[in-house]
């Protein structure tokens, strides 16, 4: 079976800062990451390859421009080979035109069996491009998943909603969207990352996939008014006295001066 | 223009945001209806008229044996080409963020998910979401004729008058899902309040094993307050409730008080305590992220200040 899984490549949100003028976030030539969900999507797709199943498994991006680092850790990650949509069309498509880009590139790649996506980016966290994907490709959507099995043509996911885990199944090909909750992925070994560079990597263009730049134009689109941190002003006091006895004491002085804590 | 729709999976959700949507309707000069589906449609649709929604469509098509959100989402396509309304208020809990998505790629509608709060700024609603993991708000607005907006579960206050209404019947068809029920778990559940505590004393993976949540629970019950975690503590380890799940993915809290124990300050947690009033933060690394956004740190294995922080308040106490 063929497994294709879609990595969004984010920007390493430990590294963002705030310039303290416009209080915006300065993102421009800092390094991209692999989406963290999309970590543990890779990380059960590959288990399951490792348990003996036949699998084929394609990992698959957009972007304007992406990270050959990015690229190659997902295929370190445990993925057969990559395809990559890498265009400047994309810069301003919302979620609806970015999965649109993603079905078409599933088509062009000859559609897979499952199709995983993360529950959500971690930059974004929108959650929309799971569901969008499913709409467009008009196959079965199973959200949320926490665990994933695979039984002949059939799925079997449980998924993690806030009242119930509900295990459903379904006829392949489905779309499944992945939670944390799922695996913890593993760091590649050094030969997983040397045999990365070996694997076949496509990067294709928006025509490749057979869309232009102004059918992309006509999905709907969101204007950014403005991205702040908000106002927030802390004290950032560190307490450190000659001893821990002396440290909290001096906290719940502290404490008790802001008049928060009660005796 | 149309008018907005508004829906939700639970009727309590519904209830909740109702405000808020006749907020938008008002500022828009719209006309606000609600759809309900699922068993005994009609007759709950009748309590949509408390909350100032007079308008209901109900229809009774059956949603209770497995969720697919294709199905929802189909339903709420018809009655937004039935009934010609443009926008569509939901909620954005789990379920409802897929449905939302899967209705605007139907639509041709542009979707906001996670909205924290929805404006209406020059005539257009303006919505505001959490940007880059929870660290920044984002305000946008949709270029669409057709709009989905997916507000985060939370209590708008209703200040609508009772208002006589009327319930109608509305004409859809559902497909059979493509999915099957196999099993259904109740999830572990915790009646508890934190986003209305007034101090919150919170863990994160610094806890090496769940009996050291005893600490937690010691520490908060001398402080008068509820224990809180990051995701690591409920979703991936399962030692708490996710109702004690602070954060972007979890509740937005606003306690006089927040000790933040062994949580290393990730935007997705932090977004849940952006307004305490005083934040402490206990972490063994000194260059941990949770200290640029608290007013008083202590650099030290959790572990250590713990106990002490036990004996000094039993002290004050006593």
């Amino acid at each position: 079976m063929r497994i294709i899984v879609c990595v969004k490549q984010v920007v390493d949100l430990d590294q963002v800062r705030m310039n303290r003028e416009t209080k915006e976030p300065v993102v421009k030539g800092l390094p991209m990451i692999v989406g963290q969900l999309e970590k543990h999507a890779l990380e059960e797709a590959t288990k399951l390859k490792e348990s003996g199943q036949q699998i084929e498994l394609v990992v698959l991006s957009a972007g304007t421009e992406l990270a050959d680092d990015v690229i190659l850790e997902t295929l370190a990650r445990g993925a057969d080979k990559s395809a990559a949509i890498v265009d400047k069309a994309l810069g301003s498509a919302s979620a609806q035109g970015i999965a649109a880009v993603l079905a078409a590139a599933i088509k062009k790649i000859g559609g897979a069996d499952v199709i995983m996506v993360g529950e959500g980016s971690t930059d974004d966290n929108s959650g929309q491009i799971g569901s969008s994907i499913s709409q467009i490709l008009g196959l079965p959507f199973i959200p949320y998943a926490r665990t994933f099995a695979v039984n002949g043509n059939k799925i079997k996911v449980t998924q993690s909603f806030e009242d119930y885990f509900e295990t459903v199944e379904s006829a392949t090909p489905a779309i499944v969207t992945i939670t944390s909750e799922i695996n913890e992925p593993r760091i590649p070994a050094i030969t997983e990352v040397m045999d990365a560079a070996m694997k076949p990597q496509d990067t294709w263009t928006i025509s490749d996939i057979g869309l232009s730049a102004d059918e992309l134009k006509k999905f709907p689109a969101v204007k950014l008014i403005s991205n702040k941190y908000p106002e927030q002003s802390r004290k950032g006091i560190m307490l450190k006295e000659d001893s821990m006895d002396k440290t909290v004491e001096e906290l719940i002085k502290k404490l008790q001066a802001e008049g928060v804590l009660e005796k | 223009m149309g008018g907005i729709l508004l829906y939700a999976e639970k009727d309590n959700l519904a209830f909740d945001l109702a405000p808020k949507a006749l907020e938008m309707a008002k500022g828009l000069n719209v006309e606000l209806s609600a759809l309900v589906l699922g068993q005994d449609a009609q007759a709950r649709a009748a309590k949509y008229f408390a909350y100032g929604v007079t308008k209901v469509y109900a229809n009774n098509i059956d949603l209770s044996a497995v969720f697919d959100c294709k199905i929802s989402a189909d339903a709420l396509a018809q009655a937004v080409k039935n009934i010609q309304a443009d926008v569509v208020m939901c909620v954005a809990s789990k379920r409802g963020r897929v449905v939302a998505a899967q209705l605007a790629q139907a639509l041709g509608a542009a979707c906001a998910t996670n909205v924290l709060d929805v404006k209406i700024e020059n005539g257009h609603p303006v919505t505001v979401r959490y940007g880059l993991g929870g660290a920044t708000m984002i305000a946008e607005q949709m270029e669409s004729a057709k709009k989905v907006i997916a507000v985060l579960p939370q209590r708008f206050e209703n200040t609508a008058a009772a208002a006589a209404g009327q319930v109608i019947a509305l004409d859809i068809k559902a497909d059979k899902s493509a999915l099957t029920m196999v099993e259904k778990a109740e999830r572990k559940r915790e009646a508890v309040d934190i986003e209305n505590a007034k101090v919150l004393v919170c863990v994160g993976k610094g806890l090496k094993k769940k009996e050291d949540l005893t600490y937690i629970q010691e520490i908060a019950s001398l402080v008068k307050g509820e224990v809180g975690c990051t995701r690591e503590i409920s979703s991936t380890l399962g030692w708490l409730a996710e109702d004690r799940l602070v954060g972007m993915s979890g509740k937005r809290c606003k306690p006089t008080l927040v000790f933040s124990l062994g949580i290393s300050g990730q935007n997705q947690y932090t977004a849940g305590i952006l307004n305490a009033k005083v934040s402490v933060a206990v972490n063994n690394d000194p260059n941990a992220p949770i200290f640029k956004v608290s007013d008083y740190g202590i650099a030290e294995d959790m572990y250590k200040v713990m106990p002490k922080l036990i004996e000094k308040l039993k002290q004050m106490k006593a």
